[in-house]
């Protein structure tokens, strides 16, 4: 166990780690894979005076929340440090991935939502921005990195607010996480013991930083003297073999990721090519954020040996927003463990009884290892905790986790502490096991959506009866090869439009919201949704039957793995 | 290096003609459409691993089977190396047909 922490601590704001970093790791680098340009830690110090300096002077005044829309990584750590110092609360925000109505409604709606007056963008964003949010001031960035002179900065207490981190989507209410710095230096100080993280070490990664675990990832490193090198999520989906190439150029020894950017790099990188890639100086691959694949870990180090992978790179871990980051990390450098149990007496009498990986029967959960330091995790049932492998709602106590939910009018946390974390699981062995969420909500490539959503985005659809729709999430289907997905039910009009239409068009709008994602369409003769008696709609009921097969009047369903019909000839 | 992760560090280009609209023009024959229609419907099956020949140039990336939004930036990712060229996230996510692809590629290679 390491003596000394590799964040002292006498680091107790944002402004000051970096501070530190620039004195006591003054050429420790951040940049962009893909860019040659890195900017020292010094220079990070440098940018955060100036930012902090220009914000002041533009009337920012100490706790105003400053929404941060900016689209490169680097830039975004540039602002980071500035807005801390300045007292102000940094709320950042995805940058929209296009001018579709969709992703340009959830971004004003989240900024109403936060109150935010005040917004740092990326210059190429800045008019737009602008037109998108009247009322809030927009403020480029390199307007901000302008040198500042001298100035007095306030006084931050490690209690201020340091940042909000909103997950919302666009019709449900935006609930924004508060994390003041003492949370977010107590959770750093978590990710640099759970993974042995110092200077020595190259991070790499291609997650946004408008998300925790990017934005966390990357000041870990930073705290730590680290060198850091990012690069946007879009330009790791589209060149994923060249991203592996600099990766390992750059000597990278620590990554983290979603399940699914690990599948996709097996899914991308051929074979017979991994030996001309050298993976020999990777330490750990942390995987978290989604459910993690059993068998992940053993083809990945399959896949990935030519390239001199040590076989236990990879690294299951649990966070979220409201712990800042990290709940538990596996022992890095050590054998994944996964945890094989009866399935039906999970899902039924909710209890993890070990079973034989090889039974039919058998559920393999992946362990994500204990708490990281200074994280209390237990699992309860109706408020009450639960022994080990008892299956019940995940809830989190300790020094980096939240206090509540931006302007909420109950509180979320309750007065000792524990804070829910909307995930089911279980502990065995003193290692949480993470088996399914009690919320309603799909992960597709790492972002949440929420159902609501697309029940929106559908109802004008032509063909439906008066924009009767609902949707649900529908669980993975892996012998058929369904993924887990959202299917919108949806009543049709009279007379019957054509059914190819109203499914190509439902696809269509409900992938608007989905940044593409296709969804299962299961078309009802009119009435058939089924209502409570107040004239709700009966959405896991209807789901349940869905699954069952006992759904009345469908005219058809269209899974997602199957083509709209008579839209085309195949 | 190649240069087609301009994207990659602004994804965003297309939020700049928020006001404008996204007619394209289509420059080349109608010989250039279908060949570059067809290199489309490889690229796409090839990356939602079914037959191309499911997939008709009128079809629209929504209304195929296994449609995600990785598959769609892999799609596009792939489009742009082999074309040379740069797709707007707009071109992707809207509701399009193979064959408005491919005028959007030829009129990018046009640019």
């Amino acid at each position: 166990m390491t003596v000394e922490p590799v964040l002292p601590l006498d680091v107790t704001t944002l402004g000051d780690l970096f501070e530190l970093a620039a004195v006591r790791h003054p050429a420790g680098r951040v940049g962009d894979a893909f860019d040659e340009e890195t900017l020292s830690f010094q220079e990070l110090a440098g940018d955060q005076r100036d930012v902090a300096g220009n914000l002041l002077a533009a009337g920012v005044a100490p706790g105003a929340l400053v929404a941060v829309l900016v689209a490169s990584a680097v830039d975004l750590v540039r602002a980071t440090g500035g807005i801390a110092v300045a007292g102000a609360v940094m709320v950042p925000l995805a940058v929209p991935v296009t001018s579709g109505g969709a992703h340009l409604a959830r971004l004003r709606h989240v900024v109403a939502a936060s109150g935010a007056r005040y917004a740092v963008v990326s210059d190429q964003l800045a008019a737009t921005v602008a037109a998108v949010l009247p009322g809030v001031e927009t403020m480029p960035l390199a307007a901000l990195l302008r040198p500042a002179g001298t100035y007095r900065s306030p006084a931050v207490d490690p209690d201020d607010l340091a940042v909000v981190q909103f997950t919302s989507g666009s019709t449900s209410a935006p609930q924004g996480v508060t994390l003041t710095h003492r949370n977010v230096l107590a959770g750093l100080r978590a990710l640099h013991h759970g993974t042995g993280l110092t200077e020595a070490d190259v991070v790499c990664h291609w997650l946004p930083l408008s998300h925790d675990m990017g934005l966390f990832s990357t000041l870990a490193a930073v705290g730590a003297g680290a060198d850091v090198r990012t690069t946007s999520p879009q330009a790791f989906i589209k060149r994923p073999t060249e991203w592996l190439r600099r990766f390992c150029e750059l000597g990278a020894t620590l990554s983290v990721s979603p399940n699914f950017g690990y599948k996709y790099l097996i899914d991308t990188v051929p074979a017979e090519t991994v030996g001309e890639y050298d993976l020999s100086a990777v330490r750990g691959l942390l995987n978290g954020a989604e459910p993690i694949d059993a068998e992940l870990a053993a083809s990945f180090a399959r896949h990935f040996a030519p390239s001199g992978l040590t076989p236990h790179a990879m690294t299951p871990c649990y966070g979220l927003a409201e712990a800042t980051l990290a709940v538990t990390i596996a022992e890095v450098e050590a054998p994944m463990t996964v945890d094989w149990v009866d399935r039906e007496v999970l899902t039924g009498a909710g209890q993890a009884i070990p079973a034989d990986p090889g039974a039919a029967a058998a559920r393999g959960v992946v362990s994500c290892g204990a708490p990281v330091p200074g994280i209390e995790v237990r699992v309860t049932e109706g408020g009450r905790p639960l022994g080990e492998r008892a299956v019940g709602s995940i809830e989190i106590r300790g020094e980096a986790v939240t206090r509540g939910y931006y302007g909420e009018s109950t509180p979320h946390v309750q007065d000792d502490g524990w804070c829910p974390t909307g995930d089911l699981g279980y502990v065995a062995d003193g290692s949480l096991h993470v088996t399914g969420r009690s919320k309603e909500m799909l992960i597709v490539g790492g972002r949440n959506h929420y159902p609501q959503d697309v029940e929106a985005a559908v109802r004008e659809v032509e063909g439906l009866h008066q924009g009767r729709a609902v949707a649900v999430v529908l669980p993975a289907e892996p012998g058929r090869g369904r993924p887990e997905r959202i299917a919108v039910l949806a009543e049709v009009g009279h007379p019957a439009p054509s059914v190819g239409s109203t499914v190509s068009g439902i696809r269509g709008a409900a992938a608007q919201q989905l940044d593409g994602t296709g969804v299962d369409v299961v078309l009802l003769r009119r009435g058939a949704l089924l209502r409570t008696t107040s004239g709700k709609f009966q959405r896991l009921h209807m789901r349940h039957r869905l699954l069952e097969g006992t759904l009345d009047g469908v005219v058809v369903h269209v899974p997602v793995d199957e083509p709209v019909p008579a839209v085309h000839g195949g | 290096m190649d240069n087609d992760d301009a994207m990659g560090t602004d994804p965003f280009s297309g939020l700049t003609d928020l006001a404008g609209t996204t007619t394209t023009v289509v420059g080349g024959s109608r010989r250039d459409e279908d060949e570059v229609t067809a290199t489309v419907r490889q690229i796409v099956a090839d990356v939602l691993r079914i037959p191309a020949d499911t997939i008709s140039p009128d079809s629209a990336l929504t209304d195929l089977p296994y449609v995600e939004s990785i598959k769609l930036l892999r799609i596009a990712g792939k489009l742009e190396r082999t074309f040379g060229i740069e797709i707007e996230n707009e071109a992707l996510f809207r509701k399009g047909t193979m064959q408005d692809l491919a005028r959007e590629i030829l009129a990018a290679r046009e640019r």
